[in-house]
């Protein structure tokens, strides 16, 4: 979830910003003069690509917070766990399904991101001004979406 | 240069093959956003083969006119049709190439201008890359600027914006090209250049074009006819003549308008009292 929500901030702002400004200047309607459809070009090859990437992301942020949680383990006082101890019960207490789980999760998030981010991007209208709006909007839509999507998601995979 | 007489055929610019220019119907389009009322009852034709300009002050509903004939909006009520179909259609789209060029260009700002021109041939699919890339450098020769081609837009100066996104239209090898404002933010010398293409582009080819513009100058050169739009509504059709001896007010005070500094207006301002 906290990839999701670190993909909303930085990717989907990111994706909002470029089709929403796209948009606000014509560029959109310049490719329905050509006859192409902008969800073919501008969105479908991030939907891929987040498909795609958002499993590395997991494992990457996976990796970090097993590595991570054994520093604050170690070296926060009232913890006190030694690296080999909290490693040991990591491998006791996690599953390869447990790991699965997330991957799956991290998808759903991912493709709903991107979705929600094109969405409100390719929709937004008025000025330059309406740029900055969208932008907000679809971050924070996004947020709530994975919030509640988590506790369908978990529900499913449970 | 002057656009000589509409005719039927169109020739391709790329290759040399005659085929029937479209023709614009416009019927008693009225556009409405939400209160505002923009086009009111507007009727008109465009013929195969012409030049036609629609001029107005701004605000008068010319781009938004200009969006209904591309298909890029939905009239209210009353219809727009292009060789005789809904411009709005994805079927017309596949059948009658309408280009628009943008008032502010709509270049694509990640992609070079070689690949901007590109974007359309290869998209559809129309020959391989070495045919695409004799099209893409012809259409940047007409237009003079093929030495911009692995530039970027952002790169570009305002004249070479319009003249880029006048030749990603050409190479979508229309049946109707359409200008909002093509000479607006130039100088005069450019303005002049725009419009010579604009005229060329006709002579030459015999594209249908209409031509949305507030510059007088262009819009009685190279014009076969002339609407003026005023507050929506199509106030005088004709030919640049027939507008020169116009006798009507409105179009007067339009195509010759005169600075007055004792209008009472500016007397209200200069005995305001400052804060």
């Amino acid at each position: 979830m906290m990839t999701a929500v670190l993909l909303a901030g930085r990717v989907g702002s990111a994706i909002t910003a470029e089709l929403a400004s796209m948009t606000v200047y014509q560029e959109i309607d310049a490719l329905t003069t050509m006859n192409i459809p902008a969800a073919k070009i501008l969105v479908l090859p991030r939907l891929a690509a987040v498909l795609v990437m958002m499993p590395v992301l997991i494992v990457i942020s996976n990796i970090v917070g097993w590595f991570g949680g054994s520093v604050v383990a170690r070296y926060v006082s009232y913890v006190g766990i030694s690296s080999e101890s909290y490693f040991a019960a990591l491998r006791h207490f996690t599953k390869f399904k447990d790991v699965v789980n997330g991957m799956e999760k991290a998808e759903v998030f991912g493709f709903v991101v991107v979705l929600v981010c094109c969405s409100i991007g390719l929709n937004t209208r008025g000025g330059p001004r309406e740029i900055g709006a969208s932008v907000t909007r679809a971050v924070v839509v996004s947020l709530i979406l994975i919030l509640v999507l988590d506790y369908f998601v978990t529900k499913v995979l449970m | 240069m002057e656009a000589t007489q509409s005719c039927s055929k169109t020739r391709n610019p790329f290759t040399g093959v005659e085929a029937d220019a479209v023709a614009v119907k416009v019927d008693s389009l009225t556009k409405r956003f939400a209160d505002l009322i923009v086009l009111k009852n507007v009727t008109f034709n465009v013929i195969p083969g012409e030049i036609f300009v629609l001029m107005g002050p701004s605000g008068s509903g010319k781009s938004v006119l200009l969006r209904n004939i591309a298909g890029l909006d939905v009239p209210t009520s009353g219809t727009v049709t292009v060789d005789g179909k809904d411009p709005t259609l994805e079927s017309t789209r596949e059948s009658v190439r309408v280009a628009l060029v943008f008032q502010a260009g709509a270049l694509f700002n990640s992609l070079s201008v070689y690949d901007n021109l590109a974007l359309y041939p290869r998209e559809q699919r129309s020959g391989n890359e070495t045919a695409i890339r004799q099209k893409v450098m012809h259409a940047l020769k007409i237009l003079s600027v093929e030495k911009a081609a692995l530039q970027f837009p952002s790169e570009l100066s305002g004249g070479m914006k319009k003249r880029v996104s006048i030749a990603r239209a050409l190479v979508m090898e229309p049946q109707l090209l359409l200008y909002d404002e093509p000479t607006s933010e130039l100088d005069p010398v450019m303005s002049a250049t725009i419009s010579e293409i604009i005229a060329t582009l006709k002579n030459e080819y015999s594209v249908t074009s209409m031509v949305v513009t507030h510059d007088r100058s262009l819009a009685l050169t190279i014009s076969d006819r002339v609407g003026i739009l005023m507050a929506g509504k199509l106030v005088t059709l004709g030919t640049p003549d027939e507008l020169k001896k116009s006798q009507d007010p409105r179009i007067v005070d339009f195509l010759h308008p005169t600075i007055d500094v004792n209008h009472p207006r500016f007397k209200q301002l200069e005995t305001q009292e400052t804060p």
